[in-house]
């Protein structure tokens, strides 16, 4: 069907699938009517779960037709986009914000870090950067043993790529033992070319501060409500950039202030 | 070729600002705001208390390229004024700060720390469409439209422009702001409307209904200003689906001295401001204006 319509207009979606693959953590995978243009890593979308709310989600991994997503639920939203069966239908609008927008080297090495549902972007970075020749070493933090789930099983091409684990109630036992940055303190940092973190505030504050001479990448979350530049209400403090059209990758230099400034825990 | 023009006593360097309610009401956005090479700030409209406003969907492009709003007015405040207008001071640019209440005391209370603070100009919202009790239910009654406009001018110095929707009186609601004492008049807001999804069957807003903007009501925009040009040539900004120079000029040629845009500043694009300019510039050429005052209204005289 010829679906004439723009970035920012609320595109119908199926779910195909929607399943809870850790403690309240699911992959939701959507097959649209019509994709305005393929999503890079670190896009995401505003997830329509009609008459209730429409939420930010980051592409979790895409194979030219259909959208998955991996979410965690926090509140009214999720717990309703989390009651949506196959066949069911949504709405989406995008893909938003820049995406990574970096231009690694060919053949470079890098260091991602992911702090819980921070994971959501990271298996379509690594598929989308392997084809470049870059290679990804992931460590991943989680507070409790039961948000794991196994990258390799769900998403394939991940393999290939190191995953470091670190649970703070240290019940992996082939992993650390503590937080990811206490996790993260262990890995020689140096030996990378470059370093992308995402995952909640503190955290993101503490690495942007311990490695703030090697200027690393984050990936940042502010309240998203338009997507599309014009309501304001995800800018970044101290910065003329708002998340959803500039973001949501910047690199510490960039947001350090916002970060200073911000002390949301969650 | 000049581009300069003074609006309500203010001068601009070029007629193009931005319209309330993209971005405006923090420091930041002020900075992105003159990222977008706008001449005057035009500030998100402001309510003497903070407002919340709806939870998403907020905001949603509409299939035939037209926005649909309802975002309720959200606002920090009016304690926020003195920052907003120091910031932009502080980049030497004029600031229009936009007010808004449900009744004359609450215009009143957000004027008067406009005018404290230091403002250029205050842009009184008088027909904001969809949040209850602010706007359009006074913009359509002409004698409301006289007592908020007078009131607000008993109390502040500097000049106020009446920032009026679409109705069926606008062209006497227009006069009346006038005889109170606007020194000039916005023209227009945006426009009740309601977009419903064929595929879920429902309503996306969660406000259901909303506010058009964007290219479908440039025409509509056009035929008001035209009107109270036509009427009695007041000082006028021209506000509604401008996204390109023809849009503008047309305005113009209406009788628009300065204009506003909003919605085809989404999606951050840096280059609407610059790409607009010089379409009017390359367009003043072809007719030998050497001064864009010389095409104000030249449809509506001609
Ligand atoms: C660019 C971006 C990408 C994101 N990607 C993912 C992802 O891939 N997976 C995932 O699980 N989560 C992601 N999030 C966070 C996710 O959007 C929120 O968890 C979700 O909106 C919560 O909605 P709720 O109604 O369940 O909870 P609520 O009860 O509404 O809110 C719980 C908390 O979630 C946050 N939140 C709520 N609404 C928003 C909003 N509109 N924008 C930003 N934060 C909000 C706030 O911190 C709030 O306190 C992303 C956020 C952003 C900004
Ligand atoms: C998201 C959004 C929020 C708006 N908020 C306000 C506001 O607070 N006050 C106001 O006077 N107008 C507001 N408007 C109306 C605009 O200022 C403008 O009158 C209207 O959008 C028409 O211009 P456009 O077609 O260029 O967008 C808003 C418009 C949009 C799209
Ligand atoms: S979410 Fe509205 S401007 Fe970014």
């Amino acid at each position: 069907m010829n679906y004439m319509v723009g970035k920012y207009s609320v595109r119908p979606a199926k779910v195909v699938s929607n399943i809870e693959i850790a403690k309240d953590i699911y992959i939701l995978e959507l097959e649209p009517l019509h994709l305005h243009e393929i999503p890079q890593p670190f896009n995401f979308f505003m997830i329509w779960v009609p008459r209730v709310d429409e939420i930010p989600l980051c592409i979790a991994d895409f194979d030219g037709r259909k959208l998955k997503f991996l979410y965690k639920i926090r509140g009214d939203g999720t717990k309703a986009l989390a009651k949506h069966y196959k066949d069911m239908m949504v709405g989406i609008k995008g893909p938003l914000g820049k995406g990574v927008n970096i231009r690694p080297t060919l053949n470079s090495k890098w260091l991602v870090i992911a702090g819980g549902i921070g994971i959501a972007p990271i298996p379509y970075l690594i598929k989308t950067w392997k084809n470049y020749g870059i290679n990804i070493d992931l460590l991943w933090g989680v507070k409790t043993m039961d948000e794991i789930f196994n990258i390799y099983n769900f998403f394939p091409s991940s393999v290939g790529s190191k995953i470091i684990l670190a649970t703070e109630d240290c019940r992996y036992k082939n992993g650390y033992c503590g937080t990811v940055v206490d996790a993260l303190r262990c890995i020689d940092v140096k030996e990378y070319n470059g370093i992308i973190a995402i995952g909640p505030n503190s955290m993101l504050k503490i690495i942007c501060l311990e490695l703030y001479e090697l200027n690393p990448y984050i990936a940042l979350e502010t309240m998203v409500k338009c997507g599309m530049g014009i309501c304001g209400s995800c800018y970044i403090k101290a910065s003329d950039k708002l998340l959803c059209t500039d973001g949501p990758v910047f690199s510490c230099s960039e947001v350090i202030e916002h970060l200073r400034s911000s002390n949301i825990n969650y | 070729m000049n581009l300069e023009i003074s609006i309500a006593g203010i001068k601009l360097r070029h007629p193009l600002m931005n319209a309330s309610g993209i971005l405006g009401y923090a420091r930041e956005h002020i900075l992105k705001l003159i990222r977008y090479g706008v001449a005057a700030i035009v500030t998100k409209t402001i309510t003497p208390k903070p407002k919340r406003g709806y939870d998403p969907p907020i905001l949603i492009e509409l299939p035939n390229g037209g926005l649909i709003n309802a975002v309720g007015l959200e606002n920090p405040g009016k304690e926020a004024i003195p920052e907003l207008v120091n910031e932009a001071k502080r980049h030497y640019m004029p600031i229009l700060v936009s007010i808004g209440g449900v009744n004359e005391q609450e215009f009143i209370e957000v004027a008067s720390v406009a005018n404290d603070a230091g403002a250029d100009a205050i842009e009184i919202n008088l027909s904001c469409p969809h949040t209850k009790g602010y706007g359009i239910e006074i913009g359509t009654d002409p004698h409301n439209v006289y007592n908020v406009v007078k009131s607000v001018a008993s109390v502040v110095s500097i000049p106020i422009i009446a920032k009026l929707g679409l109705s069926d009186k606008v062209v006497e609601a227009a006069g009346k702001a006038i005889e109170a004492g606007a020194k000039a008049l916005t023209l227009i807001n945006t426009i009740k409307s309601l977009y419903i999804d064929v595929y879920t069957l429902k309503p996306v807003l969660t406000n259901i209904f909303g506010g058009l903007s964007g290219p479908p009501i440039h025409p509509i925009a056009v035929r008001v200003v035209y009107e109270v040009y036509k009427e009695f040539q007041p000082e006028i900004i021209g506000c509604g689906g401008i996204s390109s120079w023809i849009d503008a000029a047309e305005f113009i040629i209406a009788g628009a001295r300065a204009l506003q845009i909003g919605t085809a500043l989404r999606g951050g694009s840096q280059n609407v401001i610059v790409s607009i300019l010089e379409g009017l510039r390359n367009w003043m050429l072809i007719h030998g204006f050497r001064d864009i005052r010389e095409a104000i209204g030249i449809s509506v005289r001609g």
